[in-house]
């Protein structure tokens, strides 16, 4: 019972270190540039608009 | 006094420091590239417009990832989907195996992770790649804690099954360091 749960334990370690590091490499990527013009035009319109 | 200053951070500003992990989360779902992109523009022009709405203290990341999962069930799931990973973005270069490389472990972890049904590979992403608790991924996903739980667990033992994860190889995993090391230049699966 308690050998089972210790060898989920690393297993359950590896994925979630895994899935991190997969994560981080997409957020890590360069935004498009589409999308930093687009925060850019929001922007402009909000200081058009007196935001 | 100092909350005063804390709380005139404009959430725009604070929305914008958001946009690396929006946009892991939505190529997470789409798996393409070209739509992830359209749906992260989609979910800051909702979010921008209703900024107002956000309440200050509270957490945007879990407001922003709700904007895009909604907006990707509404929109996204049907049409588009069918041409989901037109570009490989989540199994990049894991259509060969390769022999006891260094990408060994993490091709054969994406690979696996793409083999998961959708909603468990939400929960993965939410719980154990974003790091929200089972709680605020529940929400998100509108479902009960227990049921995110679940789905984690699920996820887990079919990744760990898909895998072929024994106990001691990956008992040598276990942090970080070691991680590092060992996937650099051996494989997790032994045979």
């Amino acid at each position: 019972m308690t050998s089972h749960n210790e060898q989920e334990k690393p297993q359950t370690a590896l994925i979630r270190e895994q899935l991190r590091r997969s994560f981080q490499e997409k957020a890590s990527e360069d935004l498009p540039a589409d999308l930093m013009t687009l925060i850019n035009q929001l922007k402009e319109q909000d200081t058009q608009n007196g935001k | 006094m100092e909350n005063e200053t804390a709380a005139v951070i404009d959430p725009r500003d604070e929305l914008v420091t958001h946009l690396g992990v929006l946009r892991a989360f939505a190529l997470s779902l789409c798996r393409n590239g070209a739509l992830a992109d359209d749906l992260v523009q989609e979910t800051v022009m909702k979010a921008w417009k209703s900024i107002d709405r956000f309440e200050s203290g509270t957490n945007m990341r879990a407001w922003l990832f709700k904007i895009l999962r909604n907006t990707y069930y509404t929109s996204y799931t049907k049409a588009r989907r069918e041409v989901a990973d037109v570009d490989g973005v989540m199994g990049e270069n894991v259509a060969v195996k390769p022999d006891h490389d260094g990408r060994l472990a993490y091709t054969d972890f994406l690979r696996a992770f793409e083999q998961l049904p959708d909603d468990q590979r939400e929960a993965l992403t939410l719980v154990g790649a974003s790091g929200f608790a089972y709680h605020e991924a529940a929400e998100m996903c509108g479902v009960a804690t227990g049921t995110m739980k679940s789905r984690v667990n699920r996820a887990r033992q079919k990744l760990i099954e898909i895998l072929d994860l024994s106990p001691d190889d990956s008992l040598e995993l276990t942090d970080s360091g070691t991680m590092a090391v060992v996937t650099s230049g051996h494989a997790v699966r032994r045979n």
